[in-house]
This record gives structure tokens, sequence and C-alpha cells, in this order.
């Protein structure tokens, strides 16, 4: 022994780093460096998990002296110096995290689910986990730092909310699944409450639970899939197993089976199963019941809406309006030509024509659907949308049962709007913004798109509009028939 | 080994550069064929040939081709004997306004003398519609 540390780990240790500083040369080199990180290899896996530990200490201490060079991070080199852990060497010969290379896995790291990129757990602060729709089901993402470096934030709905509420900030190294999931799993055990009070929230909370059991069964999964599992596996597993348990014991069971569904997946179901005693199977039940009566509104909506447009299309307003704007196209209309005009040209006032069919003069024949007295001055097409509405329309892209309703498919008499593409003017309509000013036309027939001229076929110009309503005057009577999508 | 690396790396850099480019004259080439069988304008045009010419439009925006910008031209003026609606500037946009300099000359070269007229209306049209909206 030499101030502590065997001759042996200083040998190892000075393979370990030379082979360090030549990582990259072993990447592209096969042949002969090749032997040697075998060999290192193999002298690392003869040790036993306390060498592996005094090991890595000696060789974060060589490589705190490089660090003046290198600019290494000190409280990262302080976080490696402190902890009992052998992530550093273990990325090194990427050995813990190898066996993480299965898609359908997800990987723990501080009670959040993440992805797994070349066999390596990311974490959960990186934007690629923050994005990905993957993760939805387990819950929020990490987006609230804890204001620090080498500070990481532990999931709230594995380790409770912690101090401020959004969960516990523990000091580590953020980078490391196994420091930062240790370091979350010591500070919430040292509440000597938290466990139990987690549980109760766990218990009120199903939908909360329902997240719960999804990262538990997962964390389980992908301890079970690594050859050599981090350290944190089997306290963490017999801590969220047992809270599950209890947890969906005591909870509302209706209530958790309707949460269920948004976490169940074909891989997990057995495992939900196990913990909470059957509920995975009922909650499958029930999301099967929930699809058929889905499905059976969305059908009932749609034969209302097939029905109610029918109804529109024989409304003598409806055939009126579509006479006027079809006669205007060759009429220069409020002095906004002169003389007269082609059919099929436009004269860039779409929104104008379509308006005046609908809010026509007193003195022009047919029936009405408003007075020129209501007419809405200064709306630009893309703006219809409100005032179409408080005349009775309604926006058939707006039910779910329709939304595959197209201007190519939309029946006739539909009034189609559309917003401009890379506009420079955005207007706000129901708090969302749209390219104005837009288009708006009436399908008069198959080929009939009309406004302020004649298209035939929809004016999507290329893609430079986009529809973003297909409007039908409903009356309240079917409209009183349209059933609400059941969603639990 | 340092000088592996190195040589590694230029590979590497001189492979994603030539399949940069190959990619892009790729993509002019497509254009170009596409834009050449329009021989004639079928009706007022549809939204396929919109689509193609709006699309060629952000191609040369992107990667400058002077036969691709003569093809261009050459149906946007094969377009405009048939229909002069006002919206249709809107689909060279791109080229226009970003490569002007080099796009007008190959325009106004392309368009006949009627239509350069057609081109002026439909631009203070779409001017006007941006300014007053079409309400």
């Amino acid at each position: 022994m030499i101030c502590g540390v065997d001759v042996k780990m200083i040998i190892v240790s000075a393979i370990l780093i030379l082979s360090f500083f030549n990582l990259s040369i072993f990447a592209s080199i096969e042949s002969d460096s090749h032997w040697n990180q075998q060999l290192v290899e193999e002298s690392y896996k003869s040790l036993d998990f306390k060498e592996k530990i005094t090991l890595h200490k000696t060789l974060m201490l060589v490589l705190e002296r490089q660090s003046i060079k290198t600019r290494y991070e000190q409280r990262k080199i302080e976080v490696y110096t402190s902890y009992n852990s052998t992530y550093f060497l273990d990325t090194l010969f990427e050995q813990a995290q190898a066996s993480l290379g299965d898609e359908t896995v997800a990987c723990h790291f501080g009670g959040w689910m993440t992805l797994v990129e070349n066999s390596k757990c990311v974490p959960p602060w990186k934007r690629s986990v923050r994005d990905s729709s993957k993760l939805d089901r387990f819950g929020g993402k990490y987006t609230k730092s804890c204001g620090g470096p080498s500070l990481f934030r532990c999931n709230p709905v594995v380790f409770g909310p912690g101090e401020d509420g959004d969960g516990i900030c523990t000091s580590t190294d953020d980078s490391d699944p196994n420091l930062a999931t240790t370091s979350c799993i010591e500070d919430f055990k040292k509440n000597p409450n938290a466990i139990r009070e987690h549980i109760e929230k766990l218990i009120e909370d199903p939908e909360l639970l329902s997240q719960y059991l999804a990262v538990t069964v997962e964390s389980l999964r992908s301890c079970e899939v690594q050859s050599d599992p981090f350290s944190y596996c089997e306290e963490l597993g017999e801590l969220m197993q047992r809270s599950s348990q209890q947890a969906s014991l005591c909870a509302d069971v209706d209530n958790l089976v309707s949460f269920l569904p948004d976490v169940l997946t074909p891989f997990n179901l057995d495992e939900i199963d196990e913990i909470t005693n059957g509920l995975g199977t009922r909650a499958k039940e029930y999301m099967e019941t929930l699809e058929e009566r889905q499905l059976l509104a969305l059908n009932n909506n749609r034969n209302t809406i097939g029905r109610a447009i029918e109804a529109a299309q024989r409304d003598q307003r409806l055939i009126d309006t579509i006479t006027r704007v079809r006669n205007n196209t060759t009429k220069c209309i409020r002095d906004m030509c002169s003389g007269t005009k082609s059919a099929t040209k436009s004269i860039a006032y779409c929104a104008a024509y379509v308006k005046h069919a609908i809010f026509p003069y007193n003195s022009e024949k047919g029936r009405r659907f408003a007075n020129f007295s209501e007419y809405p001055w200064g709306s630009d097409a893309v703006e219809s949308g409100p005032w179409l509405e408080e005349q009775g329309f309604v926006n058939i892209m707006d039910y779910p049962s329709m939304a595959n309703m197209t201007p190519e498919n939309a029946p006739n008499g539909a009034i189609i709007v559309y917003e401009k593409i890379n506009s420079r003017q955005n207007v706000t309509i129901d708090g969302r913004r749209y390219g104005g000013p837009g288009h708006i036309e009436i399908k008069a027939s198959e080929n009939e798109y009309i406004s302020d001229f004649i298209n035939d076929e929809p004016t999507r110009i290329g893609g430079l509009r986009r529809p973003i309503g297909i409007y039908f005057k409903i009356p309240r009577e079917f409209r009183d028939q349209i059933e609400e999508i059941p969603e639990r | 080994m340092k000088l592996l690396k190195l040589t590694h790396f230029l590979a590497l850099t001189l492979m994603l550069i030539s399949s940069c480019q190959s990619y892009g004259s790729n993509l002019n080439g497509t254009y170009i064929e596409k834009l050449k069988k329009v021989t004639q304008v079928q009706g007022n045009g549809s939204n396929k040939l919109y689509t193609l010419i709006r699309e060629s439009s952000v191609e040369l925006e992107k990667d400058w081709s002077p036969e691709l910008a003569k093809e261009l031209a050459r149906v946007f003026n094969e377009l405009l004997n048939v229909n002069q609606n006002f919206f249709l500037v809107e689909l060279i946009g791109p080229v226009v306004n970003s490569r002007k300099k080099e796009f007008m000359p190959i325009l106004n070269k392309a368009l006949s003398k009627e239509n350069k007229k057609h081109y002026e209306e439909m631009i203070k049209t779409s001017e006007r519609e941006s300014r007053e909206g079409n309400g």
C-alpha cells in the first residue's frame, strides 16, 4: 500500500488513464489498440465494487490535476470524488448502460423517465427528452431548473413536491443517472413523513397515481434489462413498488381505472396488473368500452351533421345566396371596379363579394341570411368566422366527426375560409394567430368555388392559402342533437 | 495517429459537402424536368401546377440555377397567357424577392409584352390587397 492506494490500483489506473486519453483512437483503429482496451476492460471487470470505487476516486484525483489544463469543471470533479459511484468508469467502458439498447425501454433518471441514445440515459433536462411525445405518459417534463450548477430537480411525481412545490432540488452531477437518482432517493428519505405524505397524495390524485405506476413499472423494466444494473435499482424498485401497491389499494378504483388507459402500453400491462392486483386489465376493458362509446357518438354526430347539411342545402336562402354571388362575378359591385368584369378574374375583393351575397341590398332579389344593415364592414376574409357564427353558421371542421372534410370533398353550399401562408399581416381569432387577409369562397357546385371570381377548384394557390373553416348554417334543432365525445 | 484522424475527418467532410452538392443539383434537375413538360397550360392552370411553380421558386431562392430560372419564367409566362389572377404573383415571390437582380432580367425576357403589363397590374392589385384588405 502506498498512501492508502494499492499498487495494483496504480498500475490499472495508469493503464486506464492512458486509455482514457487515447479512447478516440481505440474507436477508429481496431488492430493492436483493441487488445489493450480488452486488457484494461478485463482488469476492470475483475475488481469488486469497493475496489472499483477506490479506483474511481484515484482516477478522479489524477484527472483533477489534469483539470487545470483541460478546464474540467471543478464542481463536477467534487461530485465525482465524493460519491460512492463508478459512473465515470462505467461510462468509460460503456458497460452499465450497454444493455439499454431496446428502443421500447425508457431509462430512469432521478424520477424522470428519459430516452436512451447510444445505449446511454439522456439527461431529462435535455431538449430532445423534453420534446419527446414518447415520454408524455410519464407525466410532466423537466422544465424547471433548480437554478445552479450541480443541482438537479427530482421528479415530483416520484419524489414529491419538495420545498418549492416543483420537486426536490438535490446536489449532484445532473448528467449522471446513477448519482442523480441515488441523491434524489437520499433527499426524499431525509423527511421521515415524506413517503407517507406522498402515498396519501397519490391516493387523492388518480392521474398522478397512474403516472407514478407507469414510472414504477418502466423503472423496474429498465433495471431488469441491464446486465449490470445501476446501483440505485434495488432501493428505488423497492420504494416505488411498495408505494404503488399501497396507493392503488386505497385509491378510488373507478377513478384510477379511467386514468390508467393514458399510461397503458402493450409492454406494461402485465406489470401494472401485478402491482395493482389486476387494475391494468380493468383499465384495458374500460378503454375498449370508452372507444365504443366514442365511436357511437362520432357516428351519431356524423349522421346529424349530414342531415343538417342536407337541410341547409335545401334552404332557399342558401340557394339565393349562391345565385347572387355567381351573378355578381361579372358585375362591379359598390364601385370596387369600373365597367364590367370577367367572371374568372379576381379583383382582390373576395370577402366583399361573399359578404354582399349574404348581406345583400334590400332592393336585391332572393331570400337573405341577414339584412344589409348588419353588414360586417372592414372584415377581411380570414376574419369571417366570427360574423358567420353570429349569423348561425357553424364551422364543420370543429367537429371531430367531420375532421376529414376538405374544400375538395365539402358539400355544395359550404362557405370556405382560408388563411394566407407566409403573410406579414397576422390576425388573432379566438386566441389563435392566422395569416391575413386570407380568402373566402362559396362552393356552388363540384367545380365552382365562387367569391369575386369563379374558380374551378379550391383557391389553395399551390399551398399559399390554408383552409381554416368550412361553414354551414346549422339550425338549433340539429345542433342540440350533437353529442359530446366522451373523454373518460 | 493524428494524421490518420485528420484524414478521416477530411474524408468525411468532403463526402458530406459532395453529397449536399449532388442533392442540390438533383433537386434543380427534377424541377427543370417537370417544368419542361409544361408546354401549354390547360384551363386556368391548377393547384398542381401552382405548387410546382412555387416550389421551383423556393428552390431558386435557396440554390440559384440560371437554367431552372429560365424554365420557371417560361412556364410563368404560359400561365399568364390563360390566367391573370393577381394572387399568382405570390408563386414566384420567393425568387423575385431574394434574387431580384438575377431573376428579373430572365423573367422580363420570358414574359410577352402583354403579359408584362398583366404582371405589373397583378403586382399592383396584390399590393392593394395587402394594404387595404379584401373586405
